[in-house]
C-alpha cells in the first residue's frame, strides 16, 4: 500500500474529534497594542444588527452563526487600513466564512493557521474570529502594514484555530488551508462553491467540507440530526440500509460512507 | 507562505486511486417519498396588482430594449474616469431613446419641475460604490436638460452611507442628499422622546405585507426602522420625488446578481432584515410591483465601470473588477438579465462556476409575470456599442 492509498484508507476509516470550544474575549486593538496606529472611532455590530453594517452580506455571516463585529479605520505606516474583525460562534464557523472569502491568495503568511493574503486585503481566520484588512492602493509596504496589524490582532487570540481531523481525516493541512470550503448552508455554498448547490438543494441542518482536486470531489457532510440526514438521503433516492460504516459506490457514481451516525463521506468522480 | 500545488496534484492523486478502490457493491435505489419542499411566506402582492398601471409604469417607455456601452479608457488605476463615463451615458441615451440630441433624450424621461430622486447604491462602502464619475455625469446631462439641481435628490436607505462613500453637499452643491435612515450630529438614530428619526420617514400608507416576522434587537432596530410582518416605503420615494433613475451597481450575489431590481427594492422598504432568507427573489419583484416604484422609475443606468464578481453585495477587494460598462434601460428586469450575463461570464472566466445557474434568474422570471419587464433573453433588443 503506497502513502496515498494508505492516506485515503485513513480518510476514509478514522474515528472523528472534537472542535475546541469557544473562548469569551474579543480581540480589539488600540494605540497600546500598535502605538503608532491612529484608530478612528470603531463601529460595532452584535447579532442582527450587522445587516447595518453589510446589508444582506449578513445574512451570510448570520447562516454560519454570527456573534459580534468591530469596524475601524486605522492610519498606520502612511496608509489606511480598513480592519473588520467578525467573531463567529466558533472555530468552524469562522474558518467557513474565511473559506468562501478568500480568492487566489498570494501569500499565506504564517500568522495564523489560515491567512490569505493579495494585494489589496489581508484575510485572517483564529480561533473564532475572522479578521479582514483592506487596504486601497496595493503597494508592498500595504502589504507589510497590514501584516503588522493582523499580527497585534492575533496576538490577543488565545484560542486554537478550527481542526479538520473530524471532517477529513488524515489529510493534510496544508491542502484545507489552500482548497477546503466549508458551508452550513444555502449562501455559503453560492459564495463558495456553486457547483454544488444543486446537490444539496432543500437540504437542511449540515455542514459540509468540500475538498476539489482534479479527478474527485470530497463531500463530508455532517447533519444536525437523523431527520435532516434522511432528508439528504431521500432527496438522493438512497437507500439508507445500503449506507453503513463501509464505503459503497453508487450507481449515480458517488461512493458512500459513514464516518459517524450523522456523517457521511462522499468521494465524487469528475 | 505560497499555495501548495504539489500537495495539492499529489491529493488528487489520492482521490482518484480512492475512488478505483472503493468500487465495491452498488447501492441500490429505492423509491422514496416525494421531497417536500417548504412552502413560501404568502404576502399582499395581489394588492399592488389590483392598482391600475399607467403610462409611466415599469417597463417604461422602451421595454425590453437595452443598450449596453463598453469602454477600456473607463476605468484607470482602478477609478472611474468622469469624461468617459459622461461619454459612455450620452452614447447610451442617444441609442436608448433614438434622439439626435442628448437633452431630447433625456426630457424624454424628466422634465423640468419635476424632482428627480437618483437612487444610488454605496451600501458596500467606498471600495465598491455607485461612482462619482456616474452620478456626477447624470447630474451634468440632467442640468445641461434643464433640470434645476434644486430639484434632484441622491437617496438611498442610509444616510451614514451616503455621506461615507461622498454623497454630501460639498460633493454635490445644490444637490439635496437623502436617506431614510437617519443619524443626529452625535450618531444616535434615536431622538430626545427615544424614537427613531426614521419613523417619521416612512409612510405607513404603502407597505410591503410578507408573513415573516421581523424581531430584532434594539441595536438591530435602528437599521430596520420596524419589525413585525410590514416593510414600509421611505417617504422618499411616496412623497418626495415624483420620478426615479436608479442607478445600481454591477454586483454578485452569489451566483445571481444585485442590479436595478435589488438596488430598488432593498433600498425603499424598511424591516427588510427578515426578507433576505425566504423571500429574496419575491421581494426583488414584487416591492417594485407597487406603485411608489412601478410607476416612479422612469430610466436605469447601470454602474458597469467597476463591479464585483463574487463576494457581493459587500466589497472584497480581490472580487472587485472593472467591467468597463454602462447598461441603460427603461426596463429594470431587461437590464438585470443583460447585468446577470456580464457577470457570469466573469465568474465562468474565474472559475467559480461552470455554468449559469437557472434558479439565478428567478427574480427576472417573477418580475416578468407581473409585468415590470423582459427577462426572456430572446426577447430582449440588446443593443452594443464599444467606445475604447
Amino acid at each position: 500500500m503506497n502513502k496515498f492509498t494508505f492516506l485515503l484508507f485513513f480518510l476514509l476509516s478514522h474515528s472523528i474529534n472534537c472542535f475546541p470550544q469557544i473562548s469569551g474575549t474579543f480581540p480589539t486593538i488600540d494605540k497600546s497594542d500598535l502605538p503608532d496606529g491612529k484608530f478612528q472611532p470603531a463601529r460595532t455590530f452584535t447579532g442582527a444588527s450587522l445587516f447595518g453594517y453589510i446589508d444582506g452580506g449578513a445574512e451570510l455571516y448570520l447562516e454560519y452563526g454570527f456573534s459580534a463585529a468591530w469596524i475601524s479605520e486605522i492610519g498606520f505606516m502612511g496608509g489606511k487600513y480598513k480592519t473588520e474583525i467578525f467573531r463567529m460562534n466558533g472555530p468552524e464557523e469562522a474558518f467557513g466564512i474565511f473559506s468562501v472569502s478568500k480568492y487566489r491568495c498570494r501569500n499565506m503568511p504564517p500568522i495564523s493557521s489560515y491567512t490569505c493574503q493579495t494585494r489589496y486585503q489581508l484575510q485572517i481566520c483564529a480561533g473564532s474570529c475572522y479578521i479582514s484588512i483592506v487596504n486601497s492602493s496595493g503597494r508592498e509596504t500595504d502589504s507589510i502594514a497590514s501584516l503588522r496589524i493582523g499580527e497585534a490582532i492575533v496576538h490577543k487570540i488565545t484560542e486554537p484555530s478550527a481542526g479538520f481531523s473530524n471532517y477529513l481525516p488524515g489529510v493534510q493541512t496544508e491542502i484545507i488551508r489552500s482548497n477546503a470550503i466549508l458551508a452550513k448552508g444555502k449562501l455559503g455554498l453560492m459564495n463558495g462553491a456553486p457547483d454544488w448547490e444543486d446537490y444539496f438543494k432543500d437540504a437542511t441542518g449540515y455542514s459540509v467540507v468540500i475538498l476539489s482536486g482534479n479527478e474527485n470531489t470530497v463531500l463530508s457532510v455532517k447533519f444536525k440530526t437523523r431527520e435532516d440526514l434522511a432528508k439528504f438521503e431521500s432527496k438522493h433516492s438512497w437507500n439508507p440500509e445500503n449506507i453503513s460504516i463501509a464505503p459503497n459506490k453508487l450507481l449515480s457514481g458517488e461512493t458512500v460512507r459513514k464516518l459517524s451516525e450523522n456523517h457521511l463521506l462522499i468521494v465524487i468522480p469528475k | 507562505m505560497k499555495e501548495n500545488s504539489l500537495d495539492r496534484r499529489k491529493f488528487c492523486t489520492i482521490l482518484g486511486a480512492g475512488s478505483a478502490a472503493l468500487a465495491v457493491k452498488p447501492l441500490t435505489l429505492f423509491a422514496s417519498e416525494p421531497f417536500q419542499v417548504q412552502e413560501k411566506p404568502s404576502t399582499n402582492i395581489g394588492d399592488a396588482t389590483k392598482i391600475p398601471r399607467n403610462s409611466l409604469s415599469m417597463p417604461g417607455k422602451f421595454p425590453g430594449k437595452v443598450v449596453h456601452i463598453k469602454n477600456s479608457k473607463a476605468v484607470v488605476n482602478d477609478k472611474p474616469v468622469e469624461q468617459e463615463a459622461y461619454m459612455m451615458i450620452e452614447k447610451a441615451m442617444l441609442e436608448l431613446t433614438g434622439q439626435k440630441s442628448l437633452k431630447k433624450a433625456w426630457r424624454s424621461f424628466v422634465n423640468p419641475g419635476e424632482i428627480i430622486g437618483l437612487k444610488v447604491n454605496p451600501s458596500a462602502g467606498k471600495l465598491l460604490t455607485t461612482s462619482h464619475a456616474v452620478v456626477k455625469s447624470v447630474v451634468r446631462q440632467l442640468t445641461e436638460s434643464g433640470i434645476d439641481k434644486k430639484n434632484i435628490i441622491i437617496w438611498d436607505r442610509r444616510g451614514i452611507e451616503l455621506i461615507d462613500t461622498g454623497f454630501n453637499s460639498e460633493n454635490y452643491r445644490g444637490i439635496k442628499i437623502m436617506g431614510t435612515e437617519q443619524q443626529d450630529e452625535k450618531g444616535s438614530y434615536f431622538n430626545k422622546d427615544g424614537k427613531l428619526y426614521s419613523e417619521g420617514n416612512i409612510d405607513k400608507e404603502w407597505f410591503y405585507w410578507a408573513d415573516v416576522d421581523g424581531v430584532y434587537d434594539s441595536k438591530t432596530m435602528q437599521y430596520m426602522v420596524n419589525g413585525g410582518k410590514y416593510s414600509y416605503f421611505s417617504k422618499i420615494v411616496t412623497k418626495e420625488v415624483d420620478k426615479i433613475i436608479n442607478i445600481p451597481i454591477l454586483k454578485n450575489v452569489g451566483g445571481s446578481i444585485t442590479n436595478a431590481m435589488k438596488n430598488l427594492a432593498f433600498g425603499s422598504v424598511s424591516n427588510t432584515g427578515r426578507l433576505h432568507a425566504k423571500l429574496l427573489n419575491d421581494t426583488c419583484a414584487e416591492v417594485c410591483a407597487f406603485p411608489p416604484l412601478r410607476d416612479k422609475v422612469v430610466l436605469n443606468i447601470c454602474d458597469g465601470l467597476r463591479g464585483c464578481f463574487n463576494g457581493g453585495p459587500g466589497a472584497n477587494p480581490q472580487f472587485i473588477c472593472n467591467y468597463n460598462s454602462i447598461l441603460a434601460s427603461s426596463d429594470p428586469v431587461a437590464m438585470d438579465r443583460i447585468a446577470y450575463d456580464i457577470i457570469a461570464e466573469k465568474r465562468i472566466a474565474e472559475g467559480l462556476q461552470k455554468s449559469a445557474s437557472p434558479d439565478s434568474l428567478t427574480f427576472l422570471a417573477m418580475s416578468s409575470n407581473l409585468g415590470l419587464g423582459v427577462s426572456d433573453k430572446e426577447k430582449i433588443d440588446l443593443k452594443v456599442f464599444d467606445l475604447s
